[in-house]
């Protein structure tokens, strides 16, 4: 037995040798990770977490394609641009989602911006951190504004959350609530961020005042004007239209932003600027550096960063809408439908003819060399001469869609799919001049000619140095509606930067302006009849396509716009999680 | 009765002593000769054991069933062999002796390995199913052990993703998922645990002596690790007697099984062409003409057309290629053929009085089917077990294994496979030069991508190693102690080339691209390695007490897993020399590196308890006190433990007489066990995320001064609440034979209960971060298993055959009130709240629109409709004659998923079946083992999914012409259409889309001969058999879309990290027919 109790005394103190040495060989530490607990000790590192915010700005994937329900804002959801299978939103035929990443993107951004700000609460020398608090609160506002356009109020969230924090069962906050905290977050920022100017190289990307006021003028303009056509509150939308006119202003003062137009470039300015990347992009051998219009750019770089989208063959020959094709003004500053210099339909190029300079800059014309990134198909020399020529995609043959085709944002420089490195302009000082010539004629009723010369004419003459400005006499000389002028410009400016879906739902314009059938060229009487038809032998003149009333190709028909379209849905799952959480009215 | 067996029992155990004893003083010694002989059949048994019993004298039987020992006169030898009844016979005064066995074929003397020390299996009381060495003999190569254990053991599903040499996938489950969590099987071989399943794949399936699968609550001494099972493997060791030299060698050849056959360009023009009329695309639409040219060309008997032909005959589109090629054939003819495979083993086992060996090399050299660039697994194995005998009490073992394994693939393997080519694509451009289609890589032809774009290679070495010794202190205690330390060291080197791509005629390079990396070259580096280690050590004791048998033990355990990898990348590597990190020729930009590390571990306490009353009535009592890193330190100990009782109502005195019963137990047990597979390994420490560009196709990381920026974003939230999960199970099980263990089985019935499943907390995305896993899910798993066996023999013919199924179902019981039903992944929810794991929903189908008046009267259904109805007026966005209806179950008037889907089934397979059988006849051998599943649903996911729905890519040929028309309304499919819209409707999740994936497989089939051994001795060679063996050569299956039945329903796969990310499509490899020849020579 005395044996027995030995054995048994021997086991428990083996065990408890165990037991001890086993305590501490548990505690393991993670060896490869950036531990919470040591973090946020310097300004480089709340630079570093501030640099997380850069990958939120909007960029190619969001604008010119709709990726997996990703482009709340991009153009092949709006009525210039035609899909080969139409886009549901577009359509009007879009649905209730269960889950929707743009709803749940947006709240992972606020919680790292919250993180941050709740962080920088506690740091010892605010003054070294200011500069980055700032870009947080831009940025805050950023993300709200983009859920704003979306949803219209959604819960506002000031902190980092946890999964006991009673926001998360919080009801939306109203609309007004949430414009009220963006501007907030910006007015914040402003004074704090740095001039473009007195950023050094190192930091040059970063958010600069200039960037914040002008984003100040577009938040102000997008609320003031969604008030104003819902009959909303006229002291608080014209209080909107005065934030968003003195901020645009503000920018428009900053001689560190002008309008690119290198005289070298001449009336193709526009077009080379969007696919700016080095001397070997454009016909005048300019970098990006040249370029300082614009105001904030989600930045690229060949061999840093590459779009990593297919940019080029999407764009050069994508379907564009008669709508858009006949927005642009003739060279007499009028419209098709007004002035003399047009030449009609009747060939397949004579609407080129006299047009607004960005027309053919950014539509392909029938029969007309164009160059894109294949070898061969690239350019070899810009001159436009016999070797240039011979190296082009060809001719352009329309017969494809609808017959209108877009070259915006296609590079003409030899490179892979996918290697295309232009900047994303997020904010350009055009679209600042657009917003302060609409706010101040949404403010007063009304626009001075001066400031039209201040704004929209530095906007329409850049590359249209001899088209007679617009000008009040101008329009009423014409018969031409201000408001009407002012928006062309801008769905012409603007045209695929994410712009047009949005405007239309402020001006409360989708209803009219989404539900009209999508067209193409005109194709009875016109030479495309024997250009582009369904020839057989005993009826040779047979259309692509149906054609409307005037003989337009019809792309889509049956497009739809309801009242609750102004919105997209909430996500159904959101509501279930949070029975606080309303629909938006109509889904 | 009884007494007489007691007292022979007495007098043998003195007489051994006795014998011992005159043994060691080395006193008068008699040499005798004998033979074993089968006691029915008379044939001699080879290899059989003949030991003096309590020596260490002892030998096996030659190839004549003889032996010859020296001992002293009056011993006892004690004879045994698998199979037969282990007897002792008095070795007497004669010099020659035969000893008759008989067939026991349900050994019920046999020993089963079990946690921590073996138990009769007469008295197990756990559900422990075990196979021997059998299994993998005579198979041909087998590539993992798993592939051998398809429907050999009841309650376990073995399942393979892929037929890509050395990354087959195999995985088993034992009973099914313990949680939504993965609950791997922990493997222990030779006692010590490995760090994952994953550790088998190079295990060399030749050394495998056993394997015992733990169940139920037996697994309840392992703890944290057994929630999903224990599989005990056991490698050879010596046996007694003279050196023994094996030899086998097999030649094995593949042949490309079932997989989908594509369309070739002549189905294609027409299918595109009807697809897009079909959408109301007119003659201006790029892809009509495209597909008119098609059907133009192969009518004039055209290979290609250059663009200027092209425009020249009328067709306008696609302005950005050089050519158009119209070529025979499809892909799948060029990617896939016939392959070879040989293995070799050799093996030198003998044991002298002090020590035994066994030494063991195994060469593998799997081919692949796949035709294009170089593609093959090598597999080398070296194993050294050896065992000493320091004193009387003190013994030590030692295992030693190298398993060295060579993978070697097209670096781009994703690109190869990738069905983006369409058809008519040529092999290269007219001059041999590569041959792409406009510029992107989707439009290369694979073939050469996979020849000349590089090659990813993966060196791995794994080093097992343990050490064992066991010290005796008396007959009744034993200290054990265990240190077992594995390596595993592997080596990535990935190297992807730039291809210069050329349009049809080879003049003019119309592209250069690295197939994965723009039009950069690239070479990376990856070397991992992975430690483990770990400690056991316990005390047994042991002592019976009249009827009373009582065993006790208690130990500890400790392991530790380190894991460590890094790499290096340059861009711009110099092509045509050997690829180096030093040979880059890029800027700084062009290089990175990386490193990841981490480790975990775990502890524990364990004891168990065994008593047995008169070997009747069986009682086991486990306990494990377990620790793991990953908890935070209050949560992380957690005690588990298992209860286990036996009745062998055989041995009662009613049942004595009953003479056609040779066994009958029952058993029942219930037991806990853990898992922590849900969570990460610092789930409790708050981390930040550290993300940097790695290069300029990575990530979107933007540019701020003139470089991507560095940055830092919060981690993921953590819990500090929560613990192990633990698993519940309780079983009930009988075992059974009848007519002398002629016929034998077992029943087993199970409920698994993992009442606090850490499952992902969904919380509304206004808290902006993913919510840590809580313990707050329940899982309930019930299944049975049923297996019958019957041996027989006539004369001299001996045949056996059986089965087994098995089946569970589990249900998630409580999942956070998830009971989101989503319609994305074909309908395949993986955890939805009240149903069963990896379950499937859908509509139910109300058939095809066939009339106008069915047509208006579905469109009723269309307002606030969340199934995508097409609802536009045009072709190509609206319900047309030929689209699917689907039920509108709830009547509310519109059809939205949520509500009027319904369960179709799960993937998991069910009531999982083999029969097997086989039979011997003076020399020859027939085996076969017929396997099956007959109960599986599939929606299956890829491209190849939809007729016409990517219209540039490759197409499924089982749907040709299979779809509805106005002329063909009594079609399977709906109306052929290229657009999304459409498609995405028709072909939603439903009970209609949904297939059977049941299927029943001839799994294996060998046929041997073993030359008569008077034949053989001339060549001084004991035993010398020849086989064939045939591997899923027929199969019944109800799959409609040609994919295998065992393949897995996304038919894709995801890249590796270690190679590059390059998404390997590897479960389009197609499983293969496999024949094979080989020899077994025994010297």
């Amino acid at each position: 037995m005395k044996k027995y109790i030995l054995y048994i005394t021997l086991l428990v103190g083996v065990s408890t040798f165990f037991l001890a040495g086993c305590k501490k060989a548990m505690d393991l530490d993670p060896n490869n990770n950036l531990s919470d607990a040591d973090y946020w000790q310097t300004p480089d590192q709340f630079k570093l977490a501030a640099n997380e915010f850069y990958t939120y700005l909007i960029t190619f994937n969001q604008v010119l394609y709709d990726l997996n329900n990703g482009g709340p804002h991009s153009d092949i959801r709006s009525d210039f641009h035609l899909q080969t299978s139409f886009n549901p939103v577009s359509s009007g035929t879009n649905s209730t989602l269960a889950t929707d990443a743009n709803w749940n993107t947006a709240f992972t951004r606020l919680r790292a911006i919250n993180y941050l700000l709740d962080k920088s609460a506690s740091y010892p020398a605010q003054a070294d951190i200011a500069g980055y608090v700032a870009e947080a609160k831009f940025f805050r506002a950023y993300v709200y504004f983009d859920l704003l356009q979306q949803y219209g109020g959604v819960p506002i969230v000031t902190k980092p959350l946890s999964i006991e924090s009673g926001e998360l069962q919080a009801p939306r906050n109203s609309r007004d609530e949430v414009v009220d905290f963006i501007i907030k977050d910006l007015e914040e920022a402003i004074p704090v961020l740095p001039l473009e100017s007195s950023i050094p190289a190192a930091n040059k990307g970063r958010i600069s005042r200039g960037a914040a006021n002008a984003f100040l003028g577009r938040v102000g303009l997008y609320e003031g004007t969604w008030q104003k056509f819902r009959s909303g509150n006229s002291s608080r939308y014209n209080l909107l239209f005065d934030k968003s006119i003195a901020s645009s202003r503000s920018v428009m003062q900053d001689a560190s932003y002008e309008i690119f137009a290198p005289s070298i470039l001449g009336d193709s300015a526009q077009k080379y600027m969007f696919i700016l990347e080095n001397e070997k992009s454009n016909p005048a051998g300019l970098g990006k550096s040249a370029n300082k219009e614009y105001i904030l750019a989600n930045r690229y770089d060949f061999s840093l960063r590459q779009i990593g989208q297919n940019v080029t063959h999407t764009y050069i020959g994508a379907g564009v809408t008669r709508k858009l094709a006949n927005l642009y003004l003739c060279q007499d500053g009028l419209p098709v439908s007004k002035s003399p210099l047009f030449k009609g339909y009747s060939t397949t190029r004579s609407e080129f003819v006299n047009r607004d300079n960005r027309m053919r800059y950014n539509m392909m014309i029938d029969s007309n060399y164009h160059w894109d990134n294949e070898n061969p198909g690239s350019r070899i020399n810009w001159l436009n001469d016999a070797a240039d020529r011979a190296n082009s995609r060809g001719r352009h043959d329309p017969r494809v869609g609808a017959g209108y085709a877009s070259q915006k944002w296609g590079a003409e420089r030899r490179l892979n799919d996918t290697q295309e490195a232009y900047d994303y302009p997020v904010i350009r000082l055009a679209e600042v001049y657009l917003n302060y010539a609409e706010a101040v004629f949404e403010r007063n009723g009304a626009i001075t000619d001066a400031d039209l010369d201040l704004s929209l004419n530095k906007v329409r003459n850049r590359v249209n140095k001899t088209m007679p400005k617009l000008s009040v006499g101008f329009a009423a000389a014409n018969g031409l509606d201000m408001r009407n002028e002012i928006r062309r410009e801008r769905g012409i400016e603007l045209y695929l930067e994410g712009f047009r879906l949005d405007d239309l739902k402020r001006w409360k314009t989708a209803e009219t302006e989404m539900p009209m059938n999508t067209t193409g060229v005109r194709w009875r009487g016109t030479l495309w009849e024997r250009r582009w038809h369904l020839g057989t032998a005993t009826n040779p003149y047979t259309p692509p396509l149906a054609l409307d009333v005037e003989g337009n190709l019809i792309w889509e028909s049956g497009r739809q716009w309801a009242e609750r379209n102004y919105l997209y849905p909430i996500p159904t799952q959101q509501i279930q999680l949070n029975s606080q959480l309303t629909q938006n009215p109509g889904w | 009765m009884r007494n007489f067996t007691f007292k022979t029992r007495w007098k043998a155990f003195a007489l051994s002593c006795l014998s011992m004893f005159l043994c060691l003083h080395t006193y008068a010694q008699q040499t005798i000769t004998g033979k074993v002989v089968d006691a029915v059949t008379n044939e001699s048994v080879i290899g059989a054991s003949v030991k003096v019993k309590g020596t260490s004298i002892g030998t096996v039987t030659d190839a004549n069933g003889a032996f010859k020992l020296t001992l002293t006169p009056g011993s006892l030898l004690q004879v045994s062999f698998i199979g037969y009844n282990t007897i002792e016979v008095p070795s007497g005064d004669s010099k020659s002796i035969t000893i008759r066995l008989t067939e026991n074929s349900r050994d019920l003397n046999a020993v089963v390995v079990v946690g921590y020390g073996t138990q009769k299996k007469a008295t197990l009381t756990g559900s422990v199913a075990t196979v021997d060495a059998k299994v993998f003999q005579d198979r041909g190569p087998v590539s993992n052990p798993l592939a051998a254990l398809q429907g050999q053991v009841p309650g376990v599903a073995v399942t393979r993703g892929s037929a890509q040499p050395g990354r087959e996938s195999w995985n088993f489950l034992i009973r099914g998922s313990a949680s939504t969590n993965a609950t791997e099987p922990l493997i222990v071989i030779d006692g010590v645990p490995v760090p994952s399943v994953a550790a088998l794949s190079t295990l060399n399936p030749a050394d495998v002596d056993n394997i015992s699968f733990l169940k139920d609550a037996a697994a309840a001494i392992y703890g944290s690790r057994a929630a999903g099972g224990v599989v005990l493997i056991t490698t050879k060791k010596a046996k007694d007697g003279k050196p023994v030299i094996n030899y086998s060698g097999a030649y094995s050849i593949k042949q490309v099984g079932l997989q989908p056959k594509l369309v070739d360009v002549d189905g294609w023009g027409p299918m595109i062409l009807e697809a897009r009329t079909n959408d109301g695309f007119g003659a201006s639409d790029l892809w009509v003409n495209l597909a008119n040219a098609s059907i133009y060309a192969r009518k004039n008997g055209l290979t290609y057309l250059t663009q200027d032909q092209y425009k020249a005959v009328g067709f306008t589109g696609f302005t950005d290629v050089k050519d158009f090629p119209f070529y025979d054939g499809t892909m799948q003819d060029v990617l896939w053929g016939n392959a070879t495979s040989q293995e070799h083993q050799l093996s030198i086992a003998g044991r002298t009085e002090k020590a035994g060996y066994r030494v063991s090399l195994g060469y593998l050299n799997d081919g692949s089917l796949l035709q294009v660039g170089n593609n093959a697994y090598r597999r080398y194995n070296l194993r050294l077990n050896n065992d000493y005998q320091l004193s009387e009490r003190f013994k030590v073992e030692t295992n030693f294994s190298l398993e060295r394994s060579d993978i070697i693939q097209p670096a781009s393997i994703g690109a190869v496979l990738n069905n983006g080519t369409q058809p008519g694509f040529p092999l290269t451009a007219l001059n041999g030069k590569p041959y792409i289609w406009g510029s992107g890589i989707g439009n290369a032809a694979p073939n050469n991508i996979a020849d000349l774009g590089g090659d990813s290679k993966q060196y791995s070495t794994r080093f097992n190693t343990s050490a064992n010794a066991t010290y005796t202190f008396n007959k009744h205690l034993k200290a054990v102690g265990t240190l077992g330390y594995n390596f595993y060291d592997a080596d990535y080197r990935t190297n992807e080339n730039v291809i210069n791509f050329y349009e049809i005629t080879g003049t003019t390079i119309v592209s250069s691209l690295a197939p994965s990396n723009g039009s950069r070259s690239f070479y990376q580096r990856v070397a991992q390695r992975t430690s483990y280690y770990t400690t056991n050590a316990f005390i047994e004791y042991n002592q019976d007490f009249g009827d009373h048998n009582l065993k006790i033990l208690g130990g500890g355990q400790y392991e530790r897993n380190e894991n460590n990898s890094f790499f290096g990348r340059t861009q711009d590597v110099i092509s045509g020399v050997p690829p180096s990190l030093s040979l880059g020729t890029g800027d700084l930009t062009s290089k990175s590196v990386g490193e990841l590390q981490d480790h975990y571990a775990l502890s524990g306490f364990f004891g168990r308890l065994n008593y047995t009353y008169k070997n009747k009535y069986l009682f086991e009592a486990s306990t494990r006190y377990d620790g793991s890193s990953r908890f935070i330190a209050s949560n992380r100990w957690k005690p588990f433990f298992g209860l286990l009782a036996g009745w062998r109502i055989k041995e009662e005195d009613f049942l004595k007489s009953a003479d056609f019963l040779t066994d009958l137990k029952l058993r029942v047990s219930y037991g806990t066990a853990g898992n922590q597979s849900g969570i990460g390994l610092y789930d409790y420490v708050t981390l930040l995320n550290l993300n940097s560009s790695q290069n300029a196709t990575s990530n979107p990381y933007p540019i701020i001064g003139t470089a991507p920026v560095v940055r830092v974003s919060p981690g993921n939230l953590v819990a500090l609440d929560r613990t192990w999960e633990t698993v519940k199970t309780s079983n009930v099980g009988v075992d059974f034979g009848f007519f002398n263990g002629n016929l034998s089985g077992s029943f087993d019935y199970f409920l698994k209960r993992n009442a606090n499943m850490l499952i992902a907390r969904t919380y509304p995305s206004v808290l902006g971060a993913t919510a840590p896993a809580g313990n707050n899910g329940e899982l309930k798993t019930t299944g049975w298993e049923f297996a019958l066996n019957w041996n027989g023999k006539i004369n001299g013919f001996s045949y056996h055959i059986g089965g087994n199924i098995s089946n569970y179902t589990n249900n998630l019981e409580k999942f956070g009130g998830q009971t989101i039903i989503s319609s994305a992944n074909r309908g395949f929810n993986s955890a939805v709240q009240a149903y069963p794991i990896n379950s499937y929903f859908g509509l139910t189908y109300a058939g095809r629109i066939q009339t106008q008046a069915q047509l208006d009267e579905y469109k009723k259904l269309i307002p606030n409709n969340d199934i995508g109805i097409p609802s536009g007026n045009t072709r190509s966005n609206s319900l047309q004659l030929g689209d699917n209806m689907f039920k509108d179950v709830n009547g509310d008037g519109k059809i939205t998923f949520q509500e009027d889907s319904k369960f179709l089934g799960t993937d998991d397979p069910h009531y999982i079946y083999s029969f097997n059988g086989g039979a011997n006849w003076k020399g020859f051998d027939f085996n076969f083992i017929l396997q099956g599943v007959a109960e599986r649903t599939i929606i299956r996911d890829g491209n190849w999914r939809i007729p016409a729905n990517v219209i540039f890519q490759a197409q499924n040929a089982a749907f040709l012409n299979n779809w509805w028309t106005p002329e063909r309304t009594g079609a399977e499919l709906p109306r052929l259409s290229s657009t999304a819209a459409i498609n995405n409707y028709n072909y939603i999740p439903s009970d209609w889309s949904a297939q059977s994936g049941a299927y029943l497989r001839l799994k294996n089939l060998v046929v041997g001969y073993t030359i008569p051994q008077k034949i053989s001795q001339r060549i001084k060679i004991d035993r010398v058999r020849v086989y064939f063996s045939g591997n899923d050569l027929w199969e019944s299956t109800k799959i409609n879309d040609g994919w295998d039945p065992e393949a897995a329903r996304t038919v894709n796969n995801t890249g590796d990290t270690n190679n590059n990310n390059i998404s390997s499509n590897s479960q389009r490899y197609p499983f293969y027919r496999f024949y094979t020849f080989g020899l077994n020579l025994t010297f």
